[in-house]
C-alpha cells in the first residue's frame, strides 16, 4: 500500500548518499568495534556489587529490603504485604518466584490474586485494580540502579505497571554494571527465530512527573512506589 | 603583591586593530599596545587593516567573506605574532577562516600558518609572554564578564581573571552567572533588540549586585554593549575593556 | 506543522514582558543545569560518549537506506507491519486507515513531537474519534488548547494556579492548588481512558535495525500504558531515527537522559518489538511503525545540513541556550523551538516560512558544546542563514568597502565629520533602522579621530616606553 512512498524515499536517500561528498560519509562504514566500554567487568565482588546497587535503588526513591536466604525473604514479604494492607495483587508465574513460593505466601496472608477467573474483563483492567504487583527483575543494571522485566507468557507487562505497587522480586538476575551492558544482554533473551521478547522495560524507580512548575512528583500514571525485594544467597547472580 | 615576571622575551607583535575598534574605540588600541609594550613586546602595527570579515561571516556570506579573509592572510603573512583585543575577531582567524578556506588548500595552508600565530590580548600575555602583572592600578571592584566568543569558543576562562588579579587595587568578584551571554550576538542586539535589551539587561541586574563599580569584559563588542546600555540608563557602574584596565594607573 | 511566519521578533518581544513566563523559564533552567551537572559529574567518560554518539548518528546516517530497509525486515519478522509516509498529510491517511479498518472511536497519547509536526491529532478528531494526550505535561495543553512551549516539559510555562483553574473547569472537579492532588486528579481521569482506549499512538526515541525494535524513554509510565492497554499500537518516527543495532542503541540510551532531565536512565526505558506474542495476556495484538519523510530526505540530501538529523529530541540545547530562556517555547512559532528548532522548522515549513529562525541567535555556543551528540548547530544556522538573501547586498557593500581601505577611511572619515554621534545618521534609510534599533536601548558609541591616524604619535610614545621599561 505504501509501496509508491517507500520508493520514493529509499530512492530520494540514495540520491542525497551520492550527492555528498565528503570523508564523513562512508557506506561501507563497519559499526564500532566494542572498544570495551560495554563489557561486564567481572571484577566487582558480589557484596560490592549488591551494596552498591542498594545505594542506587535508595536514591531513586525505590524502598530496598535484602534477605540472606529465601526463608527471610518469604518472612519480609508477609510482613511488607501486612504493612501495606494489601487486599489483592497481580503476579507473574516466573520460577523466582515459585522458589520464593510467593503466591502461596500472598494466599495466606489474605490477598485476593487477580486475575479473576469470573471476570470478562481484560488482564490489564483486573491489574489496574490491584494493590499489589509482585514480579521478579531478570536482569539489574548498576550504573543506573535499574531493573530489567521481560514480557513473555506469565510475564504480563501490566503487572510492573498498573498497580499502585511494584515489588520485585531480584534473585539469579543478570548483573550488568553500565548501560551499554543491555546490547549484550538483550542479545540472549533473542528466542529461536531470532527475536527480542515483544517488551522489555528498564525500570528505574517509580514513575514520575515535574510537568507542573517543575515540581517532583511520584506516582503519575506508572507505581508510587517501587519495593526490591533482593535475596542474596550465597551466590547471587 | 606577587609580581610573577616568569620570562619576558622582548617580541615582535603586530597589532590587528578590529574595525569597532579603529573608528569606535580606537583607545581599546591605545590600551592595548601600550599593555603590550610594558609586557616587553615590540608592538608593530601593519597598515591597510579593515575587517577580519566576522560580520559578513555570521550572515552566511561565506563568499565576502573569503575575499576578507584572503586580503587579511596577506597582510598579516609576515607578520609574527598577531594579536587583537577581541575574542570574536581572534577566533574568526584561528578557527574559522580555516573552515572558510577546508576545500582550498593552499589558502588553508596560509590560514593555518596564521592561526597558529594569532592571539587575543589576554591569551597572549599569560600564555606566551608568560606575563600576568603588566603594572597596572585601579582600584575598586571589578566583576568579569565571560565573552562567548573568549571564554567558549577560545577556551580562555582563567587568563583574563590571572590578569585582573594581577592589577593592583581590583578586588574581582565573581558574578552569579558570568558566561551568561550579554545579548549583543553580531546583528542579533538589532534585528530583535527586545530579547538583547532583556539579557544586557539581566547582566547588567548581576553586575549591581554585586555593587561593582567595573564591568570587564574581553570582547569589544560585548563591551560596547553593556557600556551603551550602562550609560543610557545613567547606571552607577563602568564598563571597561580588559586593555583598559590593564593599561590603568600608568598615566593612561 | 503549525508554522505560519514564525515573525520571532513580535512573539519573542511579547514573550520578554511577560515575567513570569521569564522567571519560570529562568528556573528550569537553573534546575537543569543542577541536575545535569550532577548527572555528569558522576559520569566520567561523557566526552567519550559524546563521540560515540556523533559517531552512531553518523554511521546510520551514512547507511540510511540501507537501515531502513532491514528495519523493515526485522519489524515483519516481530510481527509488526511497516508503513512509508512520505509527508504529513500520507503518514495521517495511514493512521486514519489503521483507525477505520479496526473501528477505532479512542486514541491515547504518548507524547510524541513527530505526531505534533504532522497535527496527526486533528486529522483524528476529525474522524470524530477521541484523541488523549497522557503525558500530564501534554494532557495539561490539551485541556488549555495550547501548543506545548518545551520538549521535555510542554507546560512548563504554566502555574499551578493556571493548572488548578484548568482541571476545575475542564474536569469538573473540586480546585486545588496542591501539585501533588492535580497529579492524582490527571492519574485517574486517564487511567481509565487508557483501559477503554482502541489504539495507542507513540513517536518512538529509536529503531532498531538489527532487532526491529523501538525504544521508548519516559519518566511517568503513561508510554508504557499506551502500548500495554489498548489493543493497537501505532508508533510513528521520523525516518532518521534508526540505528543499526542495539549496542548503538544502548550509546544514545547512555546519554539521553542524563541530557534530558539529569538522571542516569528515565523510570522506563522500553524496548518493544513487534505485538504481543503467543500466550501473552497483555500488550497491543498489533503493531503498525510508520516512517515518515516529510522533509527529512531533502535535508539529508544537504550534507552541510545533515547534522540536524542527529538530534535525539533531548531539549538539553534549549535549556542552556540564552534566547530560550528569555523567550520560551512559543516565540519559534513551530512544533521545535529553541536551538534545534531554529534549524529543522525552517527546513521542515514551507520555503521561507520560519526563515528568520536562523537569525534568532546569538552565536554563544552553549548549544554545541553541551549537545550529547555534538551537533554543531551555530555552524547549521550559519548554513541556514547563507541561503537567504536578506542582507547579502549589504553585506557586499560591507565586503566591498572593507576590500579597498582607501574608501573605507575616506567614508569613515567623511562620517565622522558629518555625524560623529550618528543622529542624522540614524534617519537614514538602511544604515538608520539598526541604528535605531541600537539606540532604543543604549546609547550610540561615537566616530573618533580614529587608531590608523593616532598611530604615529603612539609609536613615539611606546618607543618611550619601552626605554623605561
Amino acid at each position: 500500500m505504501t509501496s509508491d512512498a517507500r520508493e520514493t524515499i529509499l530512492s530520494r536517500l540514495r540520491q542525497g548518499l551520492k550527492a555528498s561528498s565528503g570523508p564523513e560519509l562512508e557506506p561501507d562504514a563497519q559499526a564500532a568495534p566494542s572498544s570495551g566500554h560495554e563489557k561486564p567487568r567481572p571484577d566487582i565482588p558480589d557484596h560490592d556489587f549488591w551494596k552498591k546497587f542498594q545505594e542506587e535503588l535508595k536514591s531513586l526513591n525505590a524502598q530496598v529490603f535484602s534477605a540472606k536466604d529465601l526463608t527471610k525473604a518469604k518472612e519480609m514479604l508477609a510482613r511488607i504485604l501486612k504493612e501495606r494492607e494489601v487486599k489483592s495483587a497481580v503476579i507473574w508465574d516466573h520460577p523466582v518466584l515459585e522458589a520464593l513460593g510467593a503466591a502461596r505466601v500472598l494466599r495466606d496472608a489474605g490477598v485476593k490474586i487477580l486475575p479473576d477467573a469470573s471476570s470478562r474483563e481484560g488482564f490489564c483492567s483486573q491489574a489496574g485494580a490491584a494493590d499489589l504487583g509482585v514480579t521478579s527483575a531478570q536482569a539489574v543494571i548498576l550504573e543506573s540502579g535499574s531493573l530489567v522485566v521481560r514480557a513473555g507468557k506469565g510475564l504480563e507487562r501490566s503487572t510492573s505497571l498498573l498497580p499502585p505497587v511494584h515489588l520485585a522480586v531480584v534473585a539469579d538476575a543478570k548483573r550488568l554494571t553500565h548501560i551499554p551492558n543491555l546490547a549484550g544482554l538483550l542479545r540472549t533473551w533473542k528466542d529461536e527465530e531470532g527475536r527480542l521478547p515483544s517488551a522489555v522495560h528498564v525500570i528505574t524507580g517509580p514513575s514520575s512527573t515535574a510537568d507542573i512548575e517543575l515540581v517532583k512528583v511520584l506516582g503519575v500514571h506508572g507505581p508510587l512506589k517501587l519495593i526490591v525485594l533482593m535475596v542474596l544467597e550465597g551466590d547471587a547472580g | 603583591m606577587l609580581v610573577l615576571f616568569q620570562e619576558a622575551r622582548v617580541l615582535e607583535v603586530s597589532l590587528f586593530v578590529p574595525c569597532l575598534v579603529e573608528d569606535l574605540y580606537p583607545e581599546i588600541g591605545e590600551a592595548s599596545a601600550r599593555v603590550l609594550t610594558r609586557a616587553g613586546a615590540k608592538v608593530l602595527y601593519p597598515r591597510g587593516q579593515t575587517c577580519c570579515g566576522r560580520p559578513v561571516y555570521e550572515n552566511g556570506h561565506f563568499d565576502q567573506a573569503r575575499s576578507l579573509a584572503r586580503r587579511f592572510i596577506d597582510l598579516f603573512e609576515n607578520a609574527g605574532y598577531v594579536v587583537a583585543p577581541s575574542g570574536s575577531c581572534a577566533h574568526m582567524v584561528k578557527h574559522c577562516y580555516l573552515e572558510l578556506f577546508a576545500d582550498d588548500p593552499a589558502m588553508l595552508h596560509k590560514a593555518k600558518d596564521l592561526s597558529s600565530r594569532t592571539f587575543e590580548l589576554c591569551d597572549f600575555l599569560v600564555n606566551v609572554m608568560k606575563v600576568v602583572d603588566v603594572g597596572a592600578y585601579l582600584e575598586g571592584r571589578a566583576a568579569y564578564h565571560d565573552s562567548c566568543r573568549v571564554g567558549r569558543l577560545l577556551g580562555l576562562k582563567k587568563e583574563p581573571r590571572i590578569l585582573l588579579c594581577g592589577v593592583r587595587g581590583l578586588e574581582l568578584v565573581e558574578l552569579a552567572r558570568p558566561d551568561a551571554c550579554c545579548g549583543f550576538g553580531g546583528a542579533f542586539s538589532v534585528r530583535f533588540p527586545e530579547v538583547s535589551k532583556t539579557l544586557v539587561a539581566d547582566k547588567v541586574a548581576d553586575v549591581m549586585d554585586l555593587n561593582a563599580n567595573y564591568v570587564v569584559s574581553a570582547e569589544v563588542s560585548c563591551f560596547m554593549n553593556l557600556k551603551g546600555y550602562i550609560e543610557a540608563h545613567g547606571l552607577p557602574v563602568k564598563a571597561l575593556h580588559m586593555a583598559q584596565v590593564l593599561d590603568s594607573g600608568k598615566g593612561s | 506543522m503549525e508554522t505560519k511566519n514564525s515573525d520571532f521578533r513580535t512573539r519573542s518581544a511579547k514573550a520578554c514582558l511577560d515575567v513570569h513566563l521569564g522567571q519560570t523559564l529562568k528556573k528550569a533552567a537553573c534546575v537543569h543545569k543542577a541536575k545535569t551537572d550532577k548527572a555528569f559529574l558522576k559520569f566520567e567518560r561523557v566526552e567519550e560518549f559524546r563521540a560515540l554518539a556523533h559517531e552512531v548518528k553518523e554511521r546510520s546516517l551514512s547507511k540510511l537506506p540501507e537501515l531502513l530497509t532491514r528495519l523493515e525486515a526485522s519489524v515483519r519478522k516481530a510481527g509488526g507491519v511497516v508503513h512509508w509516509a512520505r509527508d504529513a498529510s500520507e503518514a495521517n491517511a495511514i493512521v486514519l486507515g489503521i483507525a477505520a479498518k479496526n473501528h477505532v472511536r479512542s486514541v491515547v497519547k504518548g507524547k510524541s513531537m513527530v505526531t505534533e509536526e504532522i497535527g496527526l491529532n486533528k486529522a483524528l478528531l476529525d474522524t470524530g474519534c477521541e484523541v488523549l494526550e497522557t503525558d500530564l505535561g501534554q494532557y495539561i495543553v490539551q485541556l488549555a488548547n495550547e501548543p506545548p512551549s518545551h520538549i521535555t516539559a510542554p507546560a512548563v510555562h504554566k502555574t499551578r494556579f493556571q493548572v488548578a483553574d484548568l482541571f476545575a473547569e475542564k474536569l469538573n472537579v473540586p480546585r486545588t492548588e496542591d501539585i501533588g492532588e492535580l497529579t492524582l486528579t490527571a492519574r485517574a481521569a486517564l487511567r481509565q481512558k487508557f483501559l477503554c482506549a482502541d489504539m495507542g499512538v507513540t513517536g518512538a526515541n529509536m529503531a532498531v535495525a538489527e532487532t526491529g525494535s523501538i525504544v521508548l524513554v519516559e519518566n511517568e509510565g503513561n508510554i508504557r500504558l499506551t502500548v500495554t492497554a489498548p489493543r493497537i499500537h501505532v508508533a510513528v518516527m521520523g525516518i532518521e531515527k534508526v540505528v543499526e543495532n542495539l549496542d548503538d542503541a544502548a550509546v544514545i540510551l547512555s546519554l539521553l537522559a542524563r541530557t534530558a532531565t539529569g538522571q542516569t536512565l528515565s523510570s522506563y526505558t522500553s524496548v518493544i518489538t513487534g505485538p504481543r506474542r503467543d500466550g501473552e495476556l497483555d500488550g497491543p495484538y498489533e503493531f503498525h511503525l510508520i516512517l515518515l519523510d516529510n522533509g527529512r530526505s531533502a535535508i539529508f540530501s544537504e550534507p552541510a545540513l545533515r547534522e540536524i538529523l542527529y538530534c535525539l529530541r533531548c531539549g538539553h540545547c534549549l535549556s542552556v541556550c540564552p534566547v530560550y530562556e528569555k523567550v520560551g517555547g512559543h516565540s519559534y512559532g513551530g512544533v521545535y523551538p529553541g536551538p534545534m528548532g531554529s534549524v529543522l522548522t525552517p527546513l521542515l515549513a514551507p520555503v521561507g516560512e520560519a526563515d528568520d529562525l536562523p537569525f534568532a541567535c546569538t552565536g554563544c555556543g552553549a548549544c554545541a558544546e553541551e549537545c550529547p551528540v555534538q551537533i554543531n548547530i551555530p555552524k547549521l544556522l550559519l548554513a541556514l542563514r547563507a541561503k537567504n538573501p536578506k542582507g547579502k547586498k549589504g553585506s557586499q557593500t560591507f565586503a566591498w568597502l572593507a576590500g579597498h581601505p582607501g574608501a573605507f577611511r575616506a567614508a569613515a572619515s567623511a562620517l565622522r565629520g558629518l555625524d560623529p554621534k550618528l543622529e542624522k545618521t540614524r534617519r537614514a534609510p538602511i544604515l538608520g533602522r539598526p541604528l535605531r534599533a541600537w539606540a532604543k536601548n543604549r546609547s550610540l558609541p561615537r566616530l573618533k579621530k580614529p587608531f590608523s591616524k593616532r598611530w604615529p604619535n603612539l609609536e613615539k610614545e611606546l618607543g618611550k616606553l619601552r626605554d623605561k621599561t
